[in-house]
């Protein structure tokens, strides 16, 4: 076989080789110059039970193993725009070691960038059960609610509970207070506002404090002036303007805030405009 | 009279190597090989870049391939090793073989003792590793066949490796040898010597990542050129190894 004829078989194999794979190279050539990338969905990582159950007891090393693909992963890159698998190896992470603080904080921040809020205020819901005197994480709950869903209400709850926490940014007492003030019931922002004006040491935030606090009595009297004065003539206030029209007013009063004031007839309340 | 074809003793000697990865339980050491392969993929798959399927392929696919041939080497070589340690081994003494019958016969058997213990490695490890996930199992197939084109050419290249030196020392070798053949792309054919990349083994084809993640819409005739290439290569090792074996005193 390794004779003259078998010298020719290899030598015809080796051209061979050498032009299929010319053909082959030009084909994928041809190929990636008229398709895309595939799009291909990206993975979920493994169960946190699966790899609980794979790690043979040592499920903190584990843990630091799924926190380094994280941050691997988050640190890498991403062509589509979206860590679609970030919250799934955040959760990972923390279930796996729920003692392990700082994945509560890195999820409270990078997944609202992403629109991944109610998933950051699982997460962070479960970093507050489990770290009730960390103040940075119900302090960063309180903005995903306020900034990124608008929800005062649940703004607030957040906000008050990393004010009453040592450690939180000073801002959660005023931001507590701003999202109260937010709220309906004005009469509890009102007492928020009170209290830390008799109780804070930080001159700033006490000064800042009673601004909010006399723009929100000033809103309140308008209102008051408002419900009285529709009630009594059958003629309703359309505008804050029609009260100085009236001659019930000198001026339109402005918030100490120093932004305009607008009556919102459809809801009866006066707003900033901002 | 009863005559003897050629083609007869290589393939009883690849049934023998065959059959002694089957003995040698190497099927249950690919699938084992499959299992940490799938499990691998899955956990490190979201590592990179967020192309987290296609790493996973390529990882998948990766150690199943030089693992599986790692596996059915070791075994085939023992074997054949064995045999020559014996002083041309009991298939020599009772029926003498050419010199070109006992290197394909030996290229078939580290094939096809490969080629199980890859199947079922591939196959456990896609198994694991594509569970809940989305993934066009036709190309996939597709990538995997053409990912066996490579292990023809490893099996051929370790079966000429083993004219000069051990068993154990030829599979390291063509371990080495696999990681440069697929650096040939990045070592020549983007310099002044592109001529290298084609007239030296250049793995590089068997990418799986390329054939399977960024070059869609890759003809038919892509799948059967790259066997043809593996097919190529294969036969100009398999003769080499003849010749080796030629030269070599029993």
């Amino acid at each position: 076989m390794v004779g003259g004829r078998g010298l020719l078989i290899a030598a015809a194999c080796w051209a061979l080789a050498g032009t299929s794979l010319y053909a082959t190279n030009w084909q994928v050539a041809a190929a990636r110059s008229t398709a895309d990338i595939r799009q291909i969905p990206p993975l979920e990582p493994p169960s946190a039970a699966s790899i609980k159950a794979l790690s043979l007891g040592f499920t903190r090393a584990a843990a630091d193993v799924a926190w380094l693909q994280t941050i691997q992963y988050f640190g890498g890159g991403n062509p589509n725009e979206r860590y679609s698998a970030l919250t799934a190896l955040i959760n990972t992470v923390v279930k796996l070691d729920p003692d392990f603080e700082y994945p509560y904080q890195f999820g409270g921040i990078i997944l609202p960038l992403q629109g991944d809020y109610e998933d950051a205020l699982k997460l962070l819901d479960a970093g507050i059960a489990r770290f009730p005197n960390n103040g940075l994480l119900p302090y960063y709950a309180g903005a995903i609610a306020r900034i990124d869903l608008n929800d005062s209400r649940r703004a607030a709850v957040y906000f008050q509970q990393a004010a009453r926490t040592p450690g939180a940014p000073a801002a959660a007492t005023l931001l507590a207070g701003v999202s109260l003030t937010d709220l309906d019931d004005r009469q509890i922002a009102l007492a928020w506002w009170n209290g830390i004006i008799e109780t804070s040491s930080d001159t700033t935030i006490r000064d800042r404090a009673i601004v909010w606090r006399d723009h929100l009595e000033t809103v309140l009297a308008l209102e008051t002036l408002i419900i009285k004065i529709n009630a009594a003539s059958g003629l309703p206030i359309n505008n804050l303007q029609d009260l100085v029209t009236r001659g019930l007013l000198p001026e339109v009063p402005k918030s100490p805030l120093g932004w305009p004031l607008v009556l919102n007839t459809a809801t009866g309340r006066v707003e900033l405009l901002r | 009279m009863f005559k003897m074809r050629w083609w007869r003793p290589p393939l009883s000697l690849a049934g023998l190597i065959a059959l002694s990865a089957w003995q040698s339980r190497g099927l249950l050491g690919g699938a084992i090989l499959g299992v940490v392969a799938g499990l691998s993929a899955r956990f490190f798959a979201t590592a990179s870049l967020g192309q987290d399927a296609r790493v996973m392929i390529d990882l998948l696919l990766a150690i199943t391939t030089i693992g599986s041939l790692a596996i059915g080497w070791l075994i085939a070589t023992n074997l054949a090793a064995a045999e020559q340690e014996r002083g041309a081994g009991l298939l020599l003494a009772s029926k003498p073989l050419t010199a070109g019958q006992y290197a394909v016969g030996r290229w078939l058997g580290i094939v096809v003792g490969s080629a199980l213990i890859y199947i079922i490695s591939a196959l456990v490890g896609c198994l694991i590793a594509s569970l809940g996930q989305q993934m066009p199992l036709a190309e996939l197939s597709l990538s995997w066949l053409t990912s066996g084109g490579e292990l023809l050419v490893l099996a051929a290249l370790a079966n000429l490796l083993a004219c000069w030196t051990t068993s154990s020392l030829a599979s390291f070798l063509t371990l080495a040898l696999w990681f440069i053949g697929h650096s040939i792309d990045v070592l020549v054919m983007s310099s002044g010597w592109q001529f290298l990349g084609y007239i030296l083994p250049n793995l590089n084809r068997f990418n799986l990542h390329e054939t399977y993640v960024t070059a869609t819409g890759l003809p038919g005739t892509f799948y059967v050129l790259t066997g043809v290439y593996a097919l190529s290569w294969s036969v100009v090792l398999v003769v080499l190894a003849s010749a080796a074996l030629k030269k070599r005193t029993w």
